[in-house]
């Protein structure tokens, strides 16, 4: 809960804004905290005060060039619905049997397995271990992921110097879902009229407030949703600020900024902000050039020989797997289809990142049909608020005329 | 805008919709309480950089993923175990033997 005020304190420094505020406080505090393991400093609840303060001392200078807050409050009463179901989020997130270890949920394995076993182990060493990471067997670790979560997750831990991981990474995870749509009602408001853009927002909630608290897929969603949204409204220095955040939350996050780059490249306005993004690029060769010493586990052994035998299990595979939210996919493609208007950019993004994860089940080593069944709504939901916007903004097009 | 509204609601209704059904979970197990219980004793005696080998009984394999369940229970120790699906090869500092409850031994 500290951390969350922490990051929005900083974040707000640099942004003047509430919600995109917050995003940026989380990168912040990630930040700090990779930046004290780098430098050899054990992490404290002194030297992450320390490092954060030094990292958001640019904002003096910084914050000027961003424009003003917007007006807030003439329009509270339309975000009730919003802020309950926020509300009933966190109160299903909270559940214990959650955050059981004796449990043995299937579904809560990469909690156990992958990011918070990693916020906790940093938490453990006082900063990144990285020559026990590379110790660690790549089946179902992960040694070889971006490490952006398990340091967000690690922020509170710090500043508390105590692991209590359900509240605090609910409180972070509900927070950067909340910033998210915070975005999105700014940019439907770009379009439409107030009521509108939060009857928008509040269908849209199921796409930023995941199932899966505690898994990377919560920031992943809120920071490259929001680098979506940010370069589909032109603000360029916000889209690379959260497209690099997404791109080290996950490898998926990686792949994401590949297929938006390709998305902006289908158009002459997008060709013009490509080469921009060239920030977004170093920040990705830079993880890996690190993980390349990380044992990594897709393009193990025979990969072209796995192709066809995983192609052929495809119908079985895919035969009762649904998509994340699959109403409001079905809905939005019904819209997206009767609809006038077309989100071009994030519709090409959502469908290369499709393409991306069918590619990556074509070669997995492991069994394609408890892969696709222990990840596709999962990773579908990685681009859910891409189709579901562009659906909304097909819907409110529709109700102009 | 009567197809838009109708397109709206639908939306609305969808989202609410999966956001209220919430899947059900059974409270925490009584057994795997005595191995978690049993393993902060090793984690205790033990220190950051070494490695455990559990021997534990069959039914506690968890698909033979139990080593990673271990794992979160004792950050920053190599763990292994005798029911592991990917058996590592790294040899044991400790050899750490689960009897039920919060009891079993540790022996280097």
């Amino acid at each position: 809960m500290i951390a969350v005020a922490v990051m929005a304190a900083a974040g707000w420094l640099y942004t003047r804004r509430l919600a995109e505020g917050m995003l940026v406080g989380g990168i912040l505090a990630a930040a700090a905290l990779a930046a004290l393991s780098l430098v050899g400093v054990s992490w404290s609840p002194f030297t992450l005060a320390a490092a954060l303060a030094i990292f958001t001392l640019p904002a003096i200078r910084v914050a000027a060039g961003f424009s003003r807050p917007a007006k807030a409050g003439r329009y509270a009463l339309f975000h009730l619905p919003t802020a309950a179901l926020v509300a009933w989020h966190v109160r299903n997130a909270l559940r214990p049997e959650l955050w059981d270890w004796t449990n043995w949920l299937i579904s809560r394995r990469d909690f156990f397995f992958i990011w918070g076993y990693k916020a906790r182990l940093f938490f453990t060493f006082h900063g990144i271990p990285w020559s026990f990471l590379r110790g660690l067997p790549s089946d179902f670790t992960h040694p070889d992921y971006p490490l952006l979560v398990p340091l967000l997750f690690d922020a509170d831990a710090v500043l508390t110097n105590a692991w209590h991981p359900a509240w605090s990474i609910v409180a972070i995870d509900t927070t950067l879902a909340a910033a998210l749509l915070g975005i999105v009602y700014k940019s439907l408001r770009d379009d439409f009229d107030p009521l509108f853009a939060a009857a928008g927002t509040f269908a849209l909630t199921g796409s930023a407030l995941l199932p899966w608290v505690g898994f990377a897929e919560g920031p992943l969603v809120a920071y490259g949703g929001a680098a979506a949204l940010m370069l589909r409204r032109g603000r360029v220095g916000f889209g690379i600020v959260f497209l690099s955040a997404a791109a080290m939350a996950k490898n998926e996050g990686i792949a994401l900024a590949v297929a938006m780059a390709i998305a902006l490249a289908t158009t002459a306005e997008g060709r013009r902000i490509l080469p921009k993004l060239w920030p977004v690029a170093v920040v990705i060769g830079g993880w890996l050039a690190v993980r390349s010493t990380m044992p990594t586990d897709l393009f193990s052994g025979p990969v072209l020989a796995r192709i066809g035998h995983n192609l052929a299990d495809f119908p079985h595979a895919f035969a009762t797997v649904p998509t994340h939210q699959p109403v409001v996919w079905l809905v939005s493609l019904i819209a997206i289809v009767l609809g006038t208007r077309r989100e071009g950019f994030l519709l090409t993004a959502a469908a290369i990142q499709i393409l991306f994860y069918l590619a990556a089940y074509a070669i997995t080593p492991l069994d394609v049909v408890g892969h696709v069944n222990g990840s596709w709504p999962r990773l579908t939901s990685h681009v859910t608020i891409f189709l579901a916007y562009s659906g909304v903004t097909s819907i409110g097009t529709m109700l102009k005329r | 805008v009567r197809k838009g509204l109708f397109l709206l609601a639908a939306l609305v209704a969808g989202n609410l919709w999966e956001a209220l059904s919430q899947p059900q979970y059974t409270p925490g197990d009584a057994h795997r309480a005595g191995l978690q219980c049993f393993a902060e004793q090793v984690l205790a005696r033990t220190k950051p950089g070494e490695s455990v080998h559990f021997i534990l009984p069959v039914n506690d394999a968890d698909g033979g993923l139990i080593n990673h369940r271990l794992r979160y229970a004792l950050p920053g120790r190599y763990v292994s175990t005798n029911l592991d699906m990917f058996p590592t090869h790294r040899p044991p500092d400790w050899t750490a033997t689960w009897t039920g409850g919060c009891e079993g031994s540790l022996t280097r």
